[in-house]
C-alpha cells in the first residue's frame, strides 16, 4: 500500500498529468509508461543504433497495445538527450526494425518465448509484464505486488544486448530485489 | 577633562595611538571580511558540488518515489560533519527524504535555486534533474562554527597585533612627541613667565624651522614690539610725570563737561592746600575755593574753555586762611575729528608775581615823584633865581640904553620858557594836586597841560566829585588816565579828547575818548610797554580795563572799579 501512492506521485511530477480518481486499469499503465520514459532515460544504448546523434529514439509496443494514448502522451514532447522519442506499433517480432525499447504486451503471452529468441542479439531493451519475462530472456519485468508497481531487472540479458543499465536503477532494482528476497 | 583641554604631549600620544589603533583595525577588519568571504565561498562551492552530487544520485530515486533509496543516498553525508541537515523534495514541494542526525531541524520550505545565510548556518537550494526533466530539488544546511572559529582566531591574531602595535606605538610616540611638543612648551614656558613676571625682555628660544619656529619668531618680534613700546611708554611718562611734577603750575585736564577731571598735578596741593584726591573726588572742589567775589565770574567764563579763550586771573582761599592769586588758562583738546574731548589747563600762582609788579610800579611812582619833586624843588627854583637876575639884567642893560638890552630880554624869555617846561615836567613825574587838591583837580590840570603843549581840545567831563581814600589807588587810576590821554594826544590824530568820570552801580567808570583814526586792532604787539602798564595799574587796583574803538570812530579807553576800591 506504501508504494503506490509514492510511484503515483513520482508518477505526476515526471509526466505532469494529474491523476484525478481513476479506473485502476488506467492508473497502472499510466505509471508504466512514465516507468517505461524513465527507464529510457537510465539506459544508454551503443552509438551504432542511432544514425545520427540526434535521431529518435524509437519505444515499440509489439502485440495489442495495453496503453492507448497514454504512452504517447506521456513521451510527448519529450526528449532524451537531444533525441526525440517515437513509438512505433507492431503486430509481429517479424516486423520489429529500428526499435530501440519494446514493450511486448500479454497479447503475445503465448509467442512469448520465440519472440525474446528472435530479438536476442539485439540491441532492444525489452520490457514486459509476464511473470516468465526475464527467465525467457526479457531484460525489465513489471512486478505487480499488492497495489504497487515494481520492477525487476536481468542483468545478464542486458549485457548480453550491450545495454548499459544506470546504476541508480539498478540500486532501485537492488533494494526492491532485497526487500522481495526479505519478504513481506 | 574635555580631549581638547589636555595637555599637547598627551595629545599628540594619543593621537598617534588612536591612528594606530584605527589603522590595526581597520586592516584587521578588512582580512577579517576577507577570510569570512572566503570562508564562504568555499563553502559554498563545497556544498554546491556536494547538492551536484547527491542530486544526481538521488534522481533517479525521486523519478522512481523510491524514497528509501533517495534516505540511503543522504546519509552518505555522514561523512561531512559540517552538513548537519539535508532533504529531498518533490516536484510540489512535498519532502521525499530527509537526512537530520541530529534531528535538531525541520525541513525549510522549498525554495529557488541559490542559498540563504541564516544565524551561523548556510542553506543551499538545488533543482533536481533525470535527463531532461527536473524530477525534484536537494535542500543542504551546514553549519558555519567553522566559520566562527575562524574569525575567532583571527580576531585573537588582531588583538594581539593590536596590542603589539599600540605598545611599538605608545614607545615610539613618547618619543616622538617631543618632536612637536618639547617646542610648544618651551614657548608656552615663556609665556607663562613673561604673563608672570611682566617682563617683555624674555625671548622664546627656537628649536624648530618649522611652523612652530615661525611662530617663535613672531613671538619674540611681538614681544620686542611690546618691550619696546613698554619702555617708551614708561620713558615717556616718567618725562611727563617730571615735567608735571617738578613744575610749580598746575597742569590739569578735564573731559568736555568737566564732571571728570582726569589729570591733576602734585602742584595743586601746594597751590591750592587741598590734596588731589579730594579734586578727583568732587572735580569742582578748585571752583569752591574760589574768592566768592571772582566766583560768579569764573564760573561764567568756563564756557570760554572749549573755545581756547579761557583766560583767567582769580583769588583762591585756602584752608590755612591764605589768599592767592591763580591765572588760570584752558586749552581745548581735539578727537581726529576735530570735535573737542577734553579740556587741559595751566594754573599758576601769581601771587608773588602781582607782588613784584605792585612793587615794581609803587618804586617807579614814588622815583618819578622824587625827581618830579627834585625838578620842582631844586631845578626850578634854580631856573627861577636864574631867570630872576637875567630880568635884572635885563632892566640895567635898558636903564644904559645898552644896545646888548635885546639880547638880555631874549636870555629872560627863553629861560621863562625852560621854567615852564621844567614845571610841566615835574608835574607829569609828579602831580602835586593830586595829593593837594584831589583827583577832579589833577584831571583837570592834565587835560589844561594837553590842550597847551599839543594845541588839542582836550576836556574833562566830571560831574560829581570822586574822593579816594587811598592815595595809592588814585594815583594808579591818574596813571591810567594820563598814559591813555598822552597816548591820543601823540597817536591819534584827534582834533578832541574827553575825559569823562561816572559813577553807576556802585562801580567808578573813567572814559577817555577822541574822535581820531582809531587804535589799530588787534590790539596784541602793537599794543606797546603803555598799555601792558595800564594793564596792571588796573589789575593793581582791582579794576577793568577795556579798549577798543567808539561808537562814532576814534578809540575809547575805560577803566572801572568798584566803590570799595576807592572808599
Amino acid at each position: 500500500m506504501r508504494w503506490l501512492p509514492v510511484l503515483i506521485v513520482s508518477l505526476t511530477s515526471v509526466c505532469g498529468v494529474q491523476a484525478g480518481p481513476p479506473e485502476l486499469l488506467q492508473t497502472e499503465y499510466r505509471v508504466k509508461a512514465g516507468l517505461i520514459y524513465n527507464f529510457a532515460k537510465l539506459v544508454e544504448w551503443p552509438t551504432n543504433q542511432f544514425a545520427t546523434a540526434n535521431s529518435p529514439l524509437v519505444i515499440g509496443v509489439l502485440g495489442q497495445d495495453p496503453f492507448g494514448p497514454l504512452l504517447d502522451d506521456t513521451v510527448k514532447g519529450r526528449e532524451i538527450g537531444e533525441r526525440p522519442i517515437q513509438i512505433k506499433r507492431f503486430s509481429g517480432v517479424d516486423q520489429v526494425r529500428d526499435c530501440h525499447m519494446l514493450f511486448i504486451s500479454q497479447s503475445e503471452k503465448d509467442r512469448l518465448p520465440a519472440d525474446l529468441a528472435a530479438l536476442a542479439g539485439q540491441s532492444i531493451l525489452t520490457v514486459g509484464e509476464d511473470g516468465r519475462f526475464r527467465q525467457l530472456g526479457g531484460i525489465i519485468q513489471f512486478l505487480n505486488r499488492d497495489d504497487t508497481i515494481q520492477f525487476a531487472i536481468n542483468t545478464n540479458a542486458a549485457r548480453r544486448a550491450s545495454l548499459r543499465i544506470s546504476s541508480k536503477l539498478l540500486i532501485i532494482w537492488q533494494r526492491v530485489a532485497q526487500e522481495e528476497n526479505q519478504g513481506p | 577633562m574635555k580631549f581638547r583641554d589636555i595637555s599637547v604631549r598627551r595629545k599628540l600620544v594619543l593621537v598617534m595611538m588612536l591612528a594606530s589603533a584605527a589603522a590595526v583595525l581597520l586592516a584587521g577588519g578588512a582580512s577579517v571580511m576577507l577570510e569570512v568571504v572566503r570562508y564562504r565561498q568555499a563553502i559554498l562551492r563545497d556544498l554546491s558540488t556536494q547538492a551536484q552530487i547527491v542530486g544526481a544520485n538521488g534522481a533517479a530515486a525521486l523519478a522512481f518515489g523510491d524514497a528509501k533509496t533517495g534516505q540511503e543516498i543522504l546519509s552518505a553525508l555522514q561523512a561531512r560533519p559540517e552538513i548537519v541537515y539535508a532533504c529531498l523534495y518533490t516536484m510540489d514541494g512535498k519532502v521525499f527524504a530527509e537526512y537530520n542526525p541530529r534531528q535538531a531541524f525541520t525541513p525549510p520550505p522549498l525554495g529557488a535555486d541559490g542559498h540563504v545565510f541564516e544565524a551561523g548556518h548556510v542553506v543551499l537550494f538545488r533543482q533536481i534533474k533525470l535527463g531532461n526533466d527536473a524530477v525534484g530539488a536537494i535542500c543542504l544546511r551546514a553549519d558555519l562554527s567553522g566559520e566562527r572559529a575562524e574569525i575567532l582566531d583571527y580576531a585573537a591574531l588582531i588583538a594581539g597585533v593590536m596590542i603589539a602595535s599600540l605598545a611599538a606605538a605608545l614607545l615610539l610616540s613618547t618619543k616622538l612627541q617631543r618632536l612637536v611638543s618639547e617646542p610648544v612648551m618651551a614657548l608656552a614656558a615663556v609665556a607663562a613667565r613673561v604673563r608672570q613676571q611682566q617682563d617683555y625682555s624674555q625671548r622664546a628660544e627656537k628649536l624648530t624651522e618649522d611652523e612652530i619656529g615661525a611662530l617663535v619668531d613672531a613671538f619674540n618680534q611681538m614681544l620686542a614690539h611690546v618691550q619696546r613700546r613698554d619702555e617708551e611708554l614708561r620713558a615717556s611718562e616718567q618725562r611727563f610725570r617730571q615735567l608735571a611734577e617738578t613744575i610749580h603750575e598746575v597742569f590739569w585736564m578735564t573731559d568736555l563737561d568737566k564732571s571728570r577731571m582726569i589729570y591733576v598735578s602734585p602742584a595743586y596741593e601746594q597751590v591750592w592746600g587741598r590734596t588731589c584726591a579730594s579734586l578727583y573726588a568732587n572735580p569742582s572742589n578748585w571752583l569752591e575755593a574760589i574768592h566768592s567775589e571772582d566766583r560768579e565770574r569764573v564760573r561764567a567764563a568756563m564756557e570760554k574753555q572749549a573755545r581756547g579763550e579761557y583766560d583767567e586771573e582769580y583769588r583762591i582761599l585756602r584752608p590755612d586762611g591764605a589768599l592767592r592769586w591763580i591765572r588760570d588758562r584752558a586749552f581745548p583738546i581735539r578727537d581726529k575729528d576735530g570735535k573737542v574731548y577734553r579740556i587741559a589747563g595751566i594754573a599758576e600762582d601769581i601771587t608773588e608775581r602781582r607782588h613784584l609788579e605792585r612793587q615794581i610800579l609803587e618804586i617807579s611812582d614814588s622815583e618819578q615823584g622824587r625827581i618830579g619833586q627834585d625838578l620842582h624843588d631844586g631845578l626850578c627854583q634854580h631856573l627861577v633865581s636864574i631867570a630872576f637876575a637875567g630880568n635884572l639884567l635885563r632892566q640895567k642893560l635898558a636903564a644904559q640904553s645898552s644896545p646888548e638890552e635885546p639880547d638880555a630880554r631874549h636870555i629872560a624869555m627863553l629861560l621863562d620858557d625852560a621854567i615852564t617846561q621844567a614845571r610841566n615836567l615835574a608835574r607829569g613825574l609828579y602831580p602835586v594836586k593830586l595829593e593837594v587838591e584831589g583827583f577832579g583837580s589833577a584831571l583837570e590840570e592834565l587835560a589844561g597841560n594837553i590842550s597847551e603843549r599839543f594845541g588839542i581840545d582836550c576836556r574833562l567831563d566830571c560831574p560829581e566829585p570822586v574822593v579816594f581814600s587811598d592815595i595809592a589807588v588814585a594815583t594808579h587810576l591818574y596813571r591810567i588816565v594820563q598814559e591813555a590821554v598822552t597816548n591820543a594826544a601823540k597817536h591819534s590824530q584827534a582834533a578832541q579828547i574827553v575825559i569823562r568820570a561816572t559813577t553807576a552801580n556802585d562801580r567808578l567808570t573813567i572814559a577817555v575818548s577822541d574822535n581820531g583814526i582809531g587804535i589799530p586792532e588787534p590790539l596784541g604787539n602793537t599794543s606797546g610797554m603803555g598799555l601792558h602798564i595800564m594793564r596792571y595799574r588796573a589789575r593793581m587796583i582791582g579794576g577793568q580795563l577795556r579798549i577798543g574803538r567808539g561808537k562814532h570812530g576814534g578809540t575809547i579807553i575805560l577803566c572801572s572799579l568798584h566803590q570799595k576800591a576807592i572808599k
